[in-house]
């Protein structure tokens, strides 16, 4: 038979390969910023730009969507190739690829610190940048599919499925979560309100976790194990068996991030007895993992890159057992909202995508630079480092979550919270916030030292030329006798696309369609109305500002909350929540009910609170706002808000768009009014006023005033 | 394990090759029982189970089971206060006459588990135990009616200040860690009133003072203490302020507010 030759593109990879280091030490520098803000506040350094509120989102996008994101492209574009034995459909695309996701990456950064979010979480970036992520993610998949379909081996071998099954999925859920309305061209609305939005968002938030942390990495964690240890894959049809099983469960789990929300109790339900069943199927991937190391153990005890990747499978053998336990609901009532979470999804970030990006990055820098690695014992100082970083990073964290859930639920013999003030069970916790920066530390000096490392080994070699390929072209594809089901689909990469998308649909289609056709999901409350012109202004300085990142805007049917913060949270109180605003983790006190019953403070209190939080409770770890007391608030876009929020379904009346700015001045006339008697002068126009009435709506939904 | 069979598939991609080798047994074993865990999970806990709301109710003792009646004494509950039936503050002063006392303890006594113990509360507190002590079949009304009556929530005439040393250091303490914020630490005021002038808009007697601090004025910012603050510490605030701050000299006095105080 007659021979090809052709060449894989080497430098593609090389780009990923710059890339990913120089966002990983920039994700791992903007987290141990802000790992400082929570226990020195002097860290937000009082600017807009630095506060928590708007560095956390820039931390996490940059470390799944910059790190890790150029991680998966880097070990995709290096294995792709090799594995099908034809060089990239297309070197434009390729890289239209790099630069594209680089411009997004660097437009993130840019956008996040300015206060620009959507305030849905690992989905904050704005619509505009939405578009662009859609557009090149499409291109990267006609580049895979392109290359599948020019491939030169008939079988796609599983890493492939894995990406395959990335690129759909993260396309569907991209795109579902991010439809919004346009109010500028840095402000959208959610087209979804409330429990809708946040079961979407959730749906897309767990699957972000699942389709872009973990099935890309357990395809080059199948394409750079087996290389490493130069051992046979431990089994094939465990690899078909835990693949369909983990990308058809994954997606029903999302409603985990919810129990004992206002989400209904069916969509709970569902949501923990998924995460039960894809224990197994996670672990199938951490099996093949290690079980391909055996008759390499002893290698594994000189060789650096062996020693980060097992580290890294069994990183995330126990993430994947430990989320499962976390949806258990009476375990959920501890972690949720605490460090727990913090702790969980870090043993997965440091541990399983860190430590594996490491281990290929030194795998790869000899290669694709024809030199040794420069300091093999620089390599296994940087594995300690990292594992002892993790190690003081997520320990102190679990205990953090622990002892907080305990301590707000604990109640003196009077039937007394025992701490009513949150502020005393966040002043318990500071030495193990210390503790956690000084984790990330050592996890920073680590990647230093392997940048350090990898820069020399590049400088001792050369970039390698890409290399003269031969192999026969493939024969048209016809069905053999007593071929193995799978081996047929193996050979059919299309059919292959469309089996994963329909298996990675249906928990969508299932949790979805109940939820928006069932009205009785989502009770109606009579009291609940539509935000007032300035309530609505002064909660987009609430998303601007990231407030979303640190205070809930749910209470949990327990009597520790409740009678910490008043009724529980109620399905049809969020029903013009777009977007929903419900938060994750409780670094300070939940706000749903800011506005009524006990917790309610007066507008001259919220305006000193926000100047300087220690003024009103001294020893708060809260950022100061004081620009929201100077910035007078542009309101040239309230009457397209008004008509967005109309097309949503919010019923302001027709023609309100012009009577809206009137209104709002009315309200914050009052506001000022309020101030003065207290002895503060400031004027209608000011960010503080609006922020102030948004927060005094707060749960007057069901306590009208 | 599964068989372990390490015959290797007939191909290899870049050099990459694949046992076939059979799962092992416990993996198996672990995804079929996840599988029976969840199905089983589902009609358990979805369809016989207690829904979130119920949950809830039972946790705050107001679970109604239809038809068996009401109280806060059934099996599940417990004798937290509910839909206002028994305060926190009853609840103490209950819990003060049994020799042990504790919650648990009050809960078995008021389920009859401890006639001793119960025939103390009976003598201390003969209408509460005849609503709730004698299988709780006396009508839901009479013992709202009842918590109308109980002076711990209503301004009773005659309450006079504390005025040892020990309740006015505790009761400073109390001022300058939660009430300073909007009062000042010299009680001059600045959101909130000037305590210093012996001008109340509430009144100023002494039961006053504590109802407001008690159940607050949330319209005007006064945050309600009664769930943060013991009965015991509102008592010692309330002295702390009549006694200490009323007719001291504070550094920036807020302007007067309501009616003087002459008591």
């Amino acid at each position: 038979m007659e021979m090809e030759k052709f060449q894989y593109d080497n430098k593609i990879v090389r780009m990923f390969f710059w890339a990913t280091v120089v966002w990983g030490v920039t994700a791992f520098l903007v987290g141990l910023t802000i790992a400082l803000q929570i226990p020195a506040p002097v860290f937000n350094f009082g600017t807009p730009w630095l506060t928590f509120g708007r560095l956390r989102p820039l931390h996490t996008n940059a470390a799944i969507f910059a790190f890790v994101g150029n991680g998966i492209f880097m070990g995709y574009y290096y294995s792709a190739q090799r594995l099908l034995k034809a060089r990239n459909f297309s070197d434009v695309l390729s890289k239209i690829h790099f630069w594209g996701w680089q411009g997004i990456i660097v437009s993130a950064a840019l956008t996040l610190p300015a206060g620009l979010t959507t305030a849905k979480e690992y989905a904050e970036l704005e619509w505009p940048i939405d578009i662009a992520i859609a557009l090149i993610w499409v291109a990267w998949g006609v580049n895979m599919m392109g290359t599948i379909l020019k491939r030169r081996e008939k079988h796609l071998y599983v890493a492939i499925w894995f990406y395959i099954a990335t690129f759909v999925t993260v396309a569907m859920l991209h795109i579902v979560n991010s439809l919004e309305v346009p109010v500028s061209f840095f402000k959208s609305y959610s087209i979804y309100a409330g429990v809708q939005d946040a079961l979407v968002q959730w749906w897309y938030g767990h699957n972000a976790v699942a389709f872009f942390l973990t099935t890309p990495y357990l395809g080059l964690m199948y394409y750079f194990m087996p290389k490493a240890a130069q051992r046979p894959v431990y089994s094939y049809r465990l690899s078909i068996i835990h693949f369909w099983s983990l990308i058809f469960l994954y997606i029903w789990a999302g409603p985990h991030h919810l129990l004992y929300s206002s989400t209904p109790d069916w969509a709970q339900t569902l949501g923990t007895v998924f995460s039960i069943m894809l224990i197994a199927p996670s672990w199938g991937g951490m099996l093949n993992g290690l079980l391909t190391l055996r008759g390499a153990w002893d290698r594994v005890r000189q060789d650096p890159i062996l020693k980060f990747m097992v580290v890294a499978v069994s990183a995330y053998g126990m993430s994947t057992f430990e989320g499962p336990m976390m949806s258990l609901k009476n375990y959920n009532a501890i972690t949720h909202f605490t460090d727990y979470t913090i702790a969980h999804v870090h043993v997965g970030a440091l541990g399983w995508n860190g430590l594996l990006t490491f281990g290929i990055l030194y795998w790869l820098a000899p290669r694709l630079y024809n030199a040794k690695l420069y300091s093999v014992k620089l390599a296994n100082v940087h594995f300690w480092l990292a594992t002892l970083g993790m190690i003081f990073y997520v320990i102190p964290m679990y205990w953090t979550g622990i002892t907080q859930a305990l301590l707000w639920k604990q109640f003196s013999p009077e039937g007394l919270l025992v701490y009513p003030n949150f502020l005393e069970t966040v002043l318990q916790l500071i030495p193990m916030y210390w503790t956690r920066a000084f984790g990330g530390t050592l996890y920073l000096t680590g990647a230093l030292i392997m940048v350090y490392n990898l820069v020399k080994t590049a400088r001792a070699g050369a970039p390698i030329p890409d290399p003269e390929i031969e192999a026969a072209p493939l024969k048209p594809i016809v069905a053999e006798a007593g071929e193995h089901k799978h081996r047929w689909l193996e050979a059919r990469p299309v059919h292959f696309m469309i089996l994963a998308l329909v298996a990675v649909a249906i928990g969508g289609i299932v949790e979805f369609v109940p939820m928006f056709v069932v009205k009785s999901n989502i009770p109606t409350i009579s009291t609940v109305t539509p935000y007032t012109p300035l309530e609505l202004e002064g909660r987009d300085i609430y998303i601007k500002e990231g407030c979303f990142n640190c205070h809930s805007q749910m209470i949990r049917p327990f009597r520790s909350e409740t009678e910490r913060y008043g009724e529980y949270s109620k399905a049809g109180e969020f029903v013009y929540d777009h977007p929903f605003l419900w938060g994750s983790k409780r670094t300070g006190p939940d706000l749903h009910r800011e506005g009524v019953g006990k917790l309610k403070k007066p507008d001259a209190w919220h305006y000193n609170h926000m100047e300087n939080p220690r003024s009103m409770s001294p020893g708060s770890i809260m950022p100061v706002y004081p620009w929201l007391l100077e910035n007078a608030n542009d309101y040239a876009t309230l009457p397209r808000k008004i008509s967005v929020m109309r097309k949503l379904g919010v019923p302001y009346p027709e023609g309100y768009e012009d009577q809206a700015l009137y209104d709002l001045k009315q309200q914050a006339d009052g506001i000022v009014a309020n101030l003065k008697e207290s002895g503060i002068e400031t004027s209608w126009d000011k960010e503080i006023i609006a922020l102030i009435a948004y927060l005094q709506k707060l749960g007057t939904g069901l306590f009208p005033k | 394990m599964g068989k372990i069979t390490n015959e290797l598939i007939e191909h290899d991609y870049d050099g990459i090759q694949e046992y076939d080798n059979d799962l092992p047994g416990w993996w198996k074993a672990l995804f079929i029982i996840t599988i029976i865990v969840a199905a089983i999970y589902v009609p358990y806990y979805h369809f016989f189970g207690d829904s979130q709301e119920t949950e809830y109710q039972k946790e705050m003792g107001t679970y109604v089971e239809a038809n068996t009646g009401r109280g806060p004494f059934t099996e599940y509950a417990s004798p937290w206060v509910g839909d206002g039936e028994i305060t926190p503050a009853l609840r103490a002063e209950m819990n003060k006459i049994l020799d042990a006392p504790f919650d648990e303890q009050l809960m078995r006594t008021m389920a009859k588990a401890d006639p001793d113990q119960l025939a103390k509360l009976q003598t201390a507190f003969p209408e509460v135990i005849a609503a709730y002590g004698a299988g709780a079949s006396s009508s839901p009304e009479s013992v709202l009616v009842k918590k109308e009556e109980t002076p711990a929530t209503a301004p009773a005439a005659g309450m006079v200040a504390l005025t040892d040393e020990a309740s006015l250091a505790a009761g400073k303490k109390v001022w300058e860690t939660q009430c300073f914020t909007c009062h000042l630490n010299d009680g001059g005021g600045s959101i909130g009133p000037n305590m210093t002038d012996n001008y109340w808009i509430h009144g100023g007697d002494m039961a006053s003072i504590v109802h407001i601090i008690k159940v607050g004025v949330p319209a005007k910012g006064m945050i309600p203490w009664e769930a943060t603050l013991t009965p015991d510490q509102i008592m010692q605030v309330a002295s702390y302020i009549e006694v200490k701050l009323v007719g001291s000299t504070p550094a920036v006095p807020k302007a007067p507010q309501g009616d003087l105080f002459e008591g």
